[in-house]
């Protein structure tokens, strides 16, 4: 379950920094020719607002993977492994289930976007339900991977494997952190791995 | 409804939730115990409009401008040009630590990255000519802080937008106070190395063609300074707009140094778009937090009980700076940042203090907190730097400069045209 996931989240964060960069680019060319010659092409701003939209959504996904999310572990570095195990289960429970109130709000959203063909009220007029489909889309595989996450991490807290569960949802070491802070991504033992499935 | 709502946030925190998920669920219990209008049905519509903000695409474009600087060899050089200039001063190669730190805040957002970034290539000079540990690590950890205060800072574009305050003024105003903490560092080590001469390492000479000759690798950081900061001040471009020019000339700088490649890339991305995911994932949960809160009217009680105390305009500042001091020891700086700012700044505002002066009193503070134990992250960036040593030699380091940051709070509190003369004088 966790391979073909990882492999797949890999992809669309590649996919994603692409098109930050192609975005990068745009809003460069904009700014420019608007400073040198005048020209302003209409929608470089809106157009990154999209494709910032997506990417990030697109990213939520990677960092519950690579167990990125900040938690406060003032008091949790002071309970016993077993408590700790419960607070990262129960961690990644409460991120999933703030996914799907999103997801689920965002629907309605997205719904009437669909249903009265709405524009942007900007020179574009884009019509908004193709970025907030994808958007959509890209939450609701956040939503699947913190719930691929949490049921992973249920049944290894059930079995007493807590060291898989600090895999999966645990807090990483600070040496981990500062690791992945200079190396991209993630922990160095972790992209070896992944750059095998990649390359 | 206000002790709820903290008792609340303390238990989700103190369970170590994490922190965006906290303050969503603090959010919706929020709202479905003390409305009975249907507030959480927003959240859809804010987590889209927050998330196509223009502005805020400023961010993933800073982070990936320090990644692509990180990954092309930039520091290295840059900190060995600082070593030649700077180490004739009392205490050596501590101010190219600090000059190094400010210098590389000049072009990344962020003070970890900053403090990792200029630890990595140090750490080993300082066993090779025996200076005093704990002092030295101290001026990494600290001079890392600078990445918030000195534009461009992702803390002051996040600030800008809970707040409503022009992030243009905002880094026009960090650009003195920077400078001058910066200056207030090195002091502290100079003073410190005069009384202790032998803190201060063994001196290494330079000649001055070394000198002229390194020159040159302070030039990529100096030009990715001007090309986004400049931007921004000759008002050619906005925030993100220059951060995007940043991206693009960074981009031609590693390939020049012969650094850019499909694997670096890759691993740029990675670190931009995890990066950008926690930043963001933490936003629209605040700004969702926010709504709530102002819908329920608890924003506003907040500010009557603050007025009702009675207190001066500056003793309610005072209250606020220990109040941030104290939290600063025991939170992270990012989630401090979101979860205080909309509430604080319009009590600060209506005591007649300018919004964009207490936006960069309040980056002194987050940097403050960064290297106050027991948690503060740079201590614990530049602790897993170095091999060996106990984390208490980096807290022992670092708490001079906590001091020389307390001095710098009080003067930018005596003397606010420090951040304001700068931003006046364009707007």
């Amino acid at each position: 379950m966790i391979k073909p996931l990882n492999l797949f989240i890999h992809i669309i964060v590649q996919v994603g920094g692409w098109a930050m960069l192609s975005a990068a680019f745009l809003v460069t060319y904009d700014v420019i020719t608007r400073k040198l010659l005048n020209i302003s092409i209409a929608g470089a701003d809106e157009i990154s607002g999209y494709v910032f939209a997506i990417s990030t959504a697109c990213a939520y996904s990677y960092a519950l993977l690579t167990r990125a999310n900040i938690r406060i572990d003032f008091i949790y570095n002071k309970l016993p492994v077993k408590i700790q195990r419960i607070l990262d289960v129960l961690g990644m429970l409460l991120t999933a289930g703030f996914f799907g109130v999103i997801c689920f709000y965002a629907f309605n959203l997205v719904a009437d976007a669909i249903e009265y063909g709405s524009r942007s009220i900007t020179p574009l007029q884009t019509p908004l339900a193709i970025p907030q489909t994808i958007w959509f889309a890209a939450l609701c595989f956040a939503l699947f991977t913190a719930l691929v996450l949490t049921v992973l991490s249920f049944t290894a807290l059930l079995k007493g494997d807590h060291q898989r569960v600090n895999k999966l949802v645990g807090v990483p070491s600070f040496d981990e952190e500062i690791q992945t802070e200079l190396h991209g991504g993630e922990e160095i033992s972790h992209s070896e791995a992944h750059s095998s499935e990649k390359d | 409804m206000l002790p709820i709502t903290l008792l609340v946030l303390l238990a989700l925190i103190g369970l170590s939730v994490p922190v965006a998920a906290a303050l969503g669920w603090l959010g919706l219990i929020m709202a479905h115990f003390f409305t009975r209008m249907p507030v959480h049905r927003a959240i859809g519509d804010i987590v889209w409009t927050n998330s196509i903000e223009f502005l805020l695409v400023a961010i993933p474009m800073f982070v990936m401008l320090g990644e692509i600087l990180l990954r092309s060899g930039v520091a290295t050089r840059m900190y060995d040009a600082m070593a030649k200039w700077l180490s004739w001063l009392p205490g050596g190669l501590m101010h190219s630590n600090i000059g190094a730190c400010a210098l590389f805040a000049a072009t990344s957002g962020s003070s970890v990255a900053t403090a990792a970034t200029v630890g990595t290539v140090a750490v080993p000079e300082m066993h090779k000519h025996g200076y005093n540990e704990p002092l030295f690590l101290g001026t990494i950890a600290a001079g890392g802080t600078l990445g918030i205060l000195i534009p461009p800072s992702i803390n002051l574009i996040v600030f800008g937008l809970l707040t409503n305050t022009s992030v243009s003024e905002l880094y026009l105003a960090g650009f003195i106070p920077g400078i001058l903490l910066a200056g207030l560092f090195m002091g502290t080590v100079v003073i410190a190395c005069i009384y202790k001469p032998q803190w201060g390492g063994e001196k290494v000479a330079y000649s001055w063609s070394e000198r002229l000759n390194s020159l040159v690798h302070l030039a990529p950081p100096i030009f990715i300074f001007l090309v986004v900061v400049g931007s921004i001040y000759a008002g050619w471009a906005t925030p993100t707009e220059a951060a995007s020019l940043g991206v693009v000339s960074a981009l031609i700088l590693a390939a020049f140094h012969r650094t850019l490649s499909f694997n670096m890339m890759r691993e740029v991305f990675r670190g931009t778009m995890r990066t950008t995911a926690i930043i963001m994932f933490i936003i629209i949960a605040a700004v969702f937090l926010n709504f709530v809160l102002t819908a329920i009217g608890l924003t506003t009680q907040l500010t009557d009980f603050i007025v009702s105390l009675g207190l001066s305009p500056l003793g309610t500042l005072l209250l606020i700076v220990a109040f941030y001091l104290i939290l600063g020891c025991f939170m992270e700086t990012f989630s401090m940042l979101i979860t205080t700012a909309t509430i604080v700044t319009p009590i600060v505002v209506s005591m007649g203090y300018d919004p964009v002066w207490f936006g960069i009193l309040l980056m002194v503070l987050l940097e403050t907190a960064l290297i106050t134990p027991p948690i503060g992250i740079n201590l614990f960036v530049v602790q897993s730097i170095r091999s060996n040593g106990v984390l208490k030699d980096v807290m022992i380091g670092a708490l001079p400069f906590v001091f020389t940051m307390f001095a710098m709070i009080a003067i930018l509190i005596a003397y606010p045209q420090l951040a304001l003369w700068l931003p006046n004088l364009f707007y």
